[in-house]
C-alpha cells in the first residue's frame, strides 16, 4: 500500500508546493510551445522587423507542396526502419550479454559507448566510411563484393545508410534497458521451465519476452519519438535529405527551413503538423499495443 | 601601523586605477565562423591591429559554421546585443541588406574620414556586395571563386600538356584521363555554384530576372530557359559514361576525392588551395573554369564571407571599427591573408605587391582566381546574385540536380522543377519582408 498525503484541507499549501515546478514548466515548455504555435500562423523575417498574421497560409504552403508528401512517406520508412532495427539489435545484444559469463562488464561498456557520440559526429564518421569515392567500407563493397554502393545517387542506399546510422546510436540505449529488464526476471522461473524441458528459444518466447514486454513497449514509444524528432543531426551530416529528397524526413525539413533557411513561420507550421502526427502515433501505440503488454503482479 | 595600512590601501587603489586605465581600449566585438586552419591567420590579423595601437581592442569570437554564426547574430540583434562586426556568407547578402541592422561599410568609412579610392579595388569582387547605385555594403572578407583544379601527374600520364579551355574540350580530356586509369575523371565541389551560378555569369546569362534580383524583390528564376540546361544535360551524359562522379553537396567531399588522387579534375573554390597543399601527394595545378566554344568568357562570381558592420553602437566605437577595416584592407594585410589562407586579395595594390614578390611564379594556382574574376567586362548579369532565402532555393536546386545524375529526370524537367520551387521560395522571402 502506497502512503498518500491528503491536501484536501490545505489547498493553498498544495498549490504553493506545486508552484516551482509549474513555473519551470511554464517558462521552458509551455511558453516556447505557445510561441511556436503562434509563429505557425505568421510570416516573419528572421530579424523580427516584419511579422504578419496570415491565418493558415503557412499550413497551406506546406500541405500543397508535393515535396512534403514525399517527406511524410520517407519519414514512415525511416522511423519504422530505425525503430525496428534499434529495438531488435538492442534486445539481441542484451540477451547475448545476459548469457555471457566472463568479462560481462567489458561487453556492456563496449555496447553502451556509441551513445556518447554526438549525432553530427556520428554522421561524419559514417559518411567517411561509406562515401562512394573514398570511403573504406564503400570501396570494399564495390571492389570486394561487386556491390555498386552509392548513397549519393541511389535513394535506397542513402535510406539504408541513415537508418543504420540512426539506429546504431540508439542500440546502446535500448540495450541498457533490456539488460536491466532481463536481469530482473527471477531465475527460479527460468530454471523451472528448464526442468520442465523447455529449450532456450521456448523459454525466451514463453517466459522472458512476456516478462520484458513493458520495457519493450516503453522502448518502442521512445524510439519512435527519437526517430521522429532527434535525427536531423545525422541526416544533416550524412545526406542533407538527398539524393533528390530520398531521406528528406519531416524533422529534417523543420530544421532546414527553420535553422538553415530562417523561415520561422514555415518551420513552425511544419513542427505543429509533426507534433500532431507524433501525438496521434503515440496514442495509437498506447491504444493497440499496450493491451498486449503484461505488467508485473 | 595605521599609516602603513593606509599606505598599502592607497597602493592597491592606485594599482587598480592604473589597471583600469590600461584596460581602457574600447572593445570591438567581431563574430566570425570558425574556419578551421584559417583561424590562425585571422588571429594574426587581429593581433597586428591590437598591437599597433592602444585606443581599440578587437575581440574575436568564433561561432561555429556560417549558419550558426548568422543565427547567433540574429539572436544577438533581437536581444540588443549584436556585435560590431559580423562575417556573413555571400548568399546571405539580401537578408542582411533588408535586416534593418546594417551600417553600410562605404558610409561608415566616409563618415569616419577614411578617404578610400574604391577604384583601387578589384571591381568584380566589390560588385558582389554593391547596391544598384554602386554603394559598397560590406567588406569582402573570405573571398573565393570556383576554378578548375587538375592532377598534373595524371595529365602527363594521359599525354595532356595544358588545361582544357572549353567544356567540350574538357569532355575529350576526361575520356583520355579515364583511359589512363582514372576511374573518376572529374568531380565538383559546390556543384550549384559552379554549374548554375558561375556558368551563367561566365556566359553573361541571367540567373533570375531584374538583374539577378538586384533591382527588386519580385525577381523570378530564369536559368531553366538558358544554356544552363544544356550544361546540365552534358553533365548528365558524363555521369552516365563515368566522366563525372558526383561527390555530394557543398564542398567538403569533393576535396578528399581529388586530393586522394582518385579524381583527375575538380571544380572547386579557389580557397581549397591550402588544404590541397597539405594533403595532395601529387603535383596539382589550377586553371580558369572552362567556357563554351565560340563565346568570350566573362567574370566569374565570387563567394565566401563578407564583413558587415551592424547598427546600434556608440560613435567612438565606430571610429575603431573603421580603423580596423582600413587596417584589414591595407596591402600588407591583404597580401599576407591571401598567402596564408588561399582567399583572394581585394585590392589591386595587394595583388601587385604579391606579384612583384614573385609569389605567383612559385604558386601559379593562387593567381588563377584573380585573373578569372577579371575576365571580360562586367555586366548587370555578372555583377551579383541578390536573391533571398538562398539556403532553401540552393537545397531545392541541389535535390533536382541529384535527380538528373540519378537519371530520374531530364535536365530540362529538373531545371523546370527547381525554378518552380525556387520561385515559391523567393515569393515567401518577399512576404517575410512585409510585401
Amino acid at each position: 500500500m502506497i502512503k498518500r498525503v491528503n491536501f484536501q484541507r490545505h489547498k493553498p499549501l498544495a498549490f504553493l508546493l506545486l508552484a516551482p515546478q509549474m513555473l519551470v514548466l511554464t517558462i521552458f515548455v509551455f511558453w516556447p510551445a505557445a510561441q511556436a504555435l503562434y509563429q505557425a500562423f505568421t510570416v516573419t523575417d528572421p530579424f523580427g522587423q516584419h511579422s504578419t498574421f496570415v491565418w493558415f497560409d503557412n499550413f497551406r504552403d506546406v500541405l500543397t507542396s508535393p515535396e512534403y508528401f514525399n517527406s511524410i512517406y520517407r519519414t514512415a520508412i525511416f522511423s519504422t526502419g530505425t525503430t525496428v532495427s534499434a529495438v531488435l539489435a538492442g534486445l539481441a545484444f542484451a540477451v547475448l550479454v545476459d548469457r555471457v559469463v566472463r568479462a560481462k562488464s567489458v561487453y556492456r561498456l563496449m555496447i553502451i559507448w556509441p551513445y556518447a557520440v554526438a549525432p553530427v559526429l556520428a554522421g561524419v564518421l559514417w559518411l567517411f566510411l561509406f562515401h562512394p569515392i573514398y570511403g573504406a567500407i564503400a570501396l570494399m563493397l564495390k571492389q570486394g563484393f561487386g556491390i555498386p554502393w552509392n548513397p549519393l545517387l541511389d535513394g535506397s542506399d542513402a535510406m539504408l545508410l541513415v537508418i543504420v546510422a540512426a539506429a546504431w546510436k540508439q542500440v546502446s540505449y535500448n540495450f541498457v534497458f533490456f539488460l536491466a529488464a532481463l536481469q530482473a526476471i527471477p531465475r527460479s522461473l527460468i530454471e523451472a521451465a528448464a526442468i520442465d524441458g523447455a529449450g532456450p528459444i521456448r523459454r525466451f518466447v514463453s517466459i522472458v519476452f512476456p516478462l520484458i514486454s513493458p520495457t519493450t513497449f516503453f522502448l518502442l514509444v521512445i524510439n519512435v519519438v527519437y526517430a521522429f524528432f532527434d535525427t536531423f543531426g545525422i541526416i544533416h551530416a550524412l545526406t542533407q535529405g538527398g539524393p533528390g529528397g530520398a531521406t528528406d524526413i519531416l524533422v529534417y525539413k523543420v530544421y532546414a527551413d527553420g535553422f538553415l533557411g530562417l523561415d520561422l513561420g514555415l518551420s513552425a507550421a511544419q513542427s505543429v503538423i509533426l507534433m500532431i502526427l507524433v501525438i496521434g502515433l503515440t496514442a495509437v501505440q498506447f491504444r493497440f499495443l499496450e493491451r498486449r503488454v503484461k505488467y508485473a503482479q | 601601523m595605521r599609516n602603513r595600512l593606509l599606505g598599502a590601501f592607497a597602493g592597491i587603489v592606485s594599482a587598480f586605477a592604473a589597471s583600469v586605465a590600461a584596460a581602457a581600449p574600447i572593445e570591438i566585438q567581431f563574430w566570425h565562423p570558425t574556419l578551421g586552419p584559417i583561424d590562425d591567420a585571422l588571429k594574426q590579423q587581429i593581433d597586428s591591429f591590437n598591437n599597433a595601437q592602444t585606443a581599440y581592442k578587437v575581440v574575436a569570437s568564433g561561432r561555429g559554421t556560417y549558419d550558426e554564426t548568422f543565427n547567433a547574430a540574429i539572436a544577438g540583434f533581437r536581444a540588443n546585443k549584436s556585435p560590431h562586426l559580423l562575417v556573413v556568407i555571400g548568399q546571405g547578402t539580401q537578408s542582411m541588406l533588408l535586416s534593418g541592422a546594417v551600417y553600410p561599410v562605404q558610409d561608415l568609412l566616409a563618415a569616419e574620414g577614411h578617404k578610400i579610392d574604391w577604384d583601387n579595388y578589384i571591381q568584380p569582387v566589390l560588385n558582389y556586395y554593391r547596391t544598384k547605385d554602386m554603394k559598397l555594403l560590406s567588406l569582402p572578407f573570405s573571398v573565393s571563386t570556383p576554378i578548375l583544379w587538375y592532377n598534373k601527374d595524371g595529365f602527363a600520364k594521359a599525354g595532356l600538356t595544358r588545361p582544357p579551355a572549353t567544356w567540350d574540350e574538357m569532355g575529350e580530356y576526361l575520356t583520355k584521363l579515364r583511359a589512363a586509369g582514372f576511374e573518376c575523371g572529374y568531380t565538383s565541389g559546390w556543384q550549384q555554384w559552379v554549374h548554375v551560378d558561375n556558368y551563367s555569369t561566365i556566359h553573361d546569362l541571367p540567373i533570375a530576372t531584374l538583374h539577378n534580383g538586384l533591382d527588386g524583390l519580385n525577381a523570378v528564376f530564369t536559368y531553366n530557359k538558358t544554356d544552363v540546361v544544356k550544361n546540365i544535360a552534358r553533365l548528365q551524359s558524363w555521369v552516365a559514361d563515368g566522366r563525372y562522379t558526383y561527390s555530394g553537396r557543398q564542398g567538403s567531399s569533393a576535396t578528399p576525392a581529388f586530393a586522394s588522387g582518385r579524381c583527375a579534375m575538380m571544380t572547386h573554390s579557389s580557397a581549397v588551395f591550402s588544404s590541397l597543399q597539405a594533403s595532395a601527394k601529387f603535383a596539382f595545378e589550377a586553371a580558369p573554369l572552362p567556357y563554351e566554344a565560340g563565346t568570350t568568357p566573362h567574370n566569374s562570381l565570387i563567394g565566401g564571407g563578407a564583413l558587415w558592420v551592424l547598427k546600434g553602437h556608440k560613435p567612438e566605437e565606430y571610429k575603431g571599427v573603421a580603423a580596423f577595416l582600413a587596417h584589414l584592407a591595407s596591402p600588407d594585410q591583404q597580401a599576407k591573408w591571401h598567402k596564408d589562407t588561399g582567399y583572394m586579395p581585394i585590392t589591386k595594390a595587394a595583388y601587385e605587391k604579391v606579384k612583384a614578390e614573385g609569389y605567383y611564379d612559385k604558386y601559379p594556382q593562387q593567381e588563377v582566381a584573380i585573373t578569372q574574376v577579371q575576365r571580360g567586362t562586367p555586366t548587370l548579369n555578372t555583377m551579383t546574385v541578390r536573391l533571398g532565402n538562398a539556403n532553401q532555393y540552393v537545397a531545392a536546386l541541389e535535390e533536382e540536380m541529384e535527380a538528373v545524375w540519378a537519371n530520374k529526370k531530364t535536365a530540362q524537367q529538373a531545371m523546370d522543377d527547381a525554378v518552380r520551387r525556387g520561385n515559391e521560395i523567393l515569393r515567401r522571402f518577399e512576404r517575410q519582408r512585409g510585401n
